[in-house]
């Protein structure tokens, strides 16, 4: 698919909305701590920036290495595939570039009290680490089902002295823990300060969120260049889309393709996937006005994917920007696809990843063949697979592969 | 001037076919406006009563379109002025804003209220609701600043909603403390009337608001009541006791 150059590209406007996108829809009990929020956010000083780039550095472990898959890109035949190693970062994803960024944020405003949500538990248990990290005290909230699922990052977050609060509304997965967290946020929005995982929400948690995780992107194109490489392809799994969109972000102005990669469940042409681009229609959730699964009401319909990560119904305002205006692209990868990505990489590589991003890895394993030997593919691996492992073990029979 | 009583309802809770006789119910136990709430599947506004009954509803098959047909079939009946309750993508799946302003009016509601929807978002929303003369309600909330205030005044062209607590809906124990002051200032600021909801249980509770404030809405509590209704009958008679005693209250 061919995708439009952007010469320049400055989103999103003053309320928030990227193109028809994104925005502010959240009870006026909210709004004055939006308020608050965005005139913090934008009047950062440059000693904000020092500390946030010192404790990625030093806590984090960044910078993360783009490391080249020679192996794979042998076996798959085609362009170079280059992996940006988020999966190497502090508590094992991308997700702690965010949270770093929002609790110095909460302490500049004087927040004595931090709230998260979290569907497979890995912004919970980045959320709960920098709590411990700055001593402040730490509820997040998790589908119940979620909790049963994902019952290691449970006990990761309760080590780390988060509470952790089983929802048990709606579906009990991410959805549902995100609308009871913005109902803990309504409650006590004197003294709290809602951590969000991703580049949803409203304005201004979308750009603010994307700021946070910019720096992968921004790595990578200095990685790059120091190889005198450029990339003519970069590829990440989408569920809200945060991974996807730091590392999309410094490539917009470049002559790069962007694709996200969405979960497909069973198949987009069934009811079970969480392909909200390929499936959705413009509505509002949690704040925002984005694509959204929903029926012919405005009911907003469950996500089904293997991957807890990319369970969830809506995506990121600027991701549906982006798309609409031709920037990126969008394409579905399979609960079964996913599970042999995280073969793939394992065994040609020594990398297990999370079942999220192996969602990309089995993009890729397609997309390689059809580029030249001197392209280039990027892939975000965006988290680590040991979360994944009671997963992994009920599908994949390890022994009798070849 | 004489005091407002709003009562709310999900429609379709606790069963469908009991809408129509709860509405009635509201109306003939003195009601001014009747909220009439459209289940939703994320209601983010709402505390476990009013969580509970949207799903409910949901599950009773209950849909916008379908309350927007109803309203029609018993509208003149009804000597109250309703207000479409509804989180913002139900009313985005009519057909658009103009085509949900469209279906309101031939409906016949007064008013639309949208607890999701800022006035930041509202504009648009606003203006195509009042192409069909149907009143945009406001919110405000304790958190509200008086600049926002003088924002809200304007665009407010029946009455205003005040939410009495920073918190989501429900029934509590007592009215919430420190109103005063925050009652005060909307009362300065804004020219329309404004009732005031949110853990709003008791005709002691409708009294002491209803001497700050234009009016009262009563909606968790009355969901409770539905729910602990043996049948219709005695569902009716419910509401329609408990919307008479609030009446005699905020009267007096």
């Amino acid at each position: 698919m061919k995708q439009t150059p952007v010469q320049t590209y400055q989103q999103p406007d003053s309320h928030g909305h990227f193109g028809r996108f994104g925005g502010q829809y959240v009870p006026e009990t909210l709004m004055p701590a939006l308020y608050e929020l965005i005139e913090v956010y934008q009047n950062l000083d440059e000693s904000f920036w020092r500390e946030y780039r010192a404790y990625l550095k030093d806590y984090v472990g960044r910078p993360t290495p783009l490391y080249e898959a020679k192996r794979w890109s042998r076996e798959a035949g085609g362009a170079r595939i280059f992996l940006k190693r988020e999966d190497l970062n502090h508590t094992g994803a991308h997700k702690i570039n965010n949270t770093v960024g929002q609790i110095l944020l909460a302490r500049r405003m004087g927040k004595t009290r931090i709230i998260a949500e979290t569907g497979a538990g890995q912004h919970g248990v980045a959320t709960a680490t920098v709590c411990a990290l700055f001593n402040m005290p730490c509820v997040v909230y998790m589908g119940a089902e979620d909790v049963e699922r994902q019952s290691l990052n449970v006990y990761r977050m309760r080590l780390l002295g988060a509470e952790v609060r089983p929802v048990t509304s709606g579906s009990q997965t991410l959805k549902d823990a995100t609308n009871e967290a913005i109902r803990d946020w309504v409650t006590n929005v004197e003294d709290s300060f809602y951590i969000i995982g991703s580049v949803v929400g409203p304005h201004p948690y979308p750009a603010m969120v994307r700021d946070f995780q910019k720096v992968i992107g921004e790595e990578c194109l200095d990685q790059l260049a120091e190889r005198e490489l450029k990339a003519d392809a970069v590829v990440a799994c989408v569920g809200g889309g945060s991974n996807a969109m730091g590392i999309f972000y410094p490539f917009i102005t470049k002559d790069t393709r962007l694709i996200g990669v969405e979960a497909a469940g069973c198949g987009v042409d069934t009811k079970e996937h969480a392909a909200s681009i390929s499936k959705g229609k413009p509505g509002v959730l949690h704040g925002a006005m984005s694509m959204l699964l929903q029926d012919n009401d405005g009911q907003v319909s469950l996500a089904h994917s293997i991957s807890a990560g990319l369970d969830y119904p809506g995506i990121g305002p600027e991701h549906a920007h982006l798309n609409d205006v031709g920037r990126t692209e969008f394409v579905a990868v399979s609960d079964a696809e996913a599970l042999e990505g995280v073969v793939r990489v394992s065994r040609l590589e020594g990398i297990i990843p999370a079942l999220e991003s192996a969602h990309a890895v089995a993009y890729v394993d397609r997309l390689a063949p059809t580029m030249r030997p001197d392209q280039v593919i990027v892939l975000n691996m965006s988290g680590r697979g040991d979360k994944d492992m009671n997963t992994y073990e009920k599908h994949i029979d390890a022994g009798a592969l070849s | 001037m004489k005091k407002l009583l709003v009562p709310y309802l999900t429609a379709g809770f606790p069963q469908r076919d009991w809408f129509e006789p709860i509405v009635r119910a509201m109306d003939e136990g003195g009601a001014d406006y009747i909220e009439i709430g459209v289940p939703f599947s994320d209601p983010i506004a709402d505390g476990p009563t009013i969580q509970n009954a949207s799903q409910v509803a949901l599950d009773n098959g209950t849909s916008a379109r379908w309350i927007l047909s109803e309203i029609k079939r018993f509208r003149a009946d009804i000597k109250a002025e309703l207000i479409f309750f509804s989180y913002f993508n139900p009313i985005l799946a009519l057909d658009g804003l103009a085509g949900a302003a469209k279906h309101l009016k031939e409906a016949g509601f007064h008013g639309v209220l949208v607890p999701d929807l800022s006035l930041e978002q509202a504009q648009e929303f606003a203006g195509a609701m009042a192409a069909e003369g149907v009143h945009y309600i406001p919110l405000i909330a304790p958190t509200t600043t008086e600049d926002r205030l003088k924002k809200i005044a304007p665009v407010t062209t029946s009455f205003a909603y005040g939410v009495s607590v920073t918190g989501v809906t429900g029934a509590r124990q007592g009215v919430a403390q420190g109103l005063d002051a925050y009652l005060e200032r909307v009362r300065s600021l804004l020219q329309r009337p404004f009732v005031v909801g949110f853990g709003i249980s008791t005709p002691e509770d409708a009294r002491a608001i209803a001497r700050q404030a234009d009016g009262v809405v009563v909606g968790s509590a009355l969901i409770r009541l539905m729910e602990q209704a043996e049948n219709l009958d005695d569902c009716v008679n419910r509401v329609k006791t408990f919307i008479s005693e609030l009446r005699t209250a905020i009267d007096s």
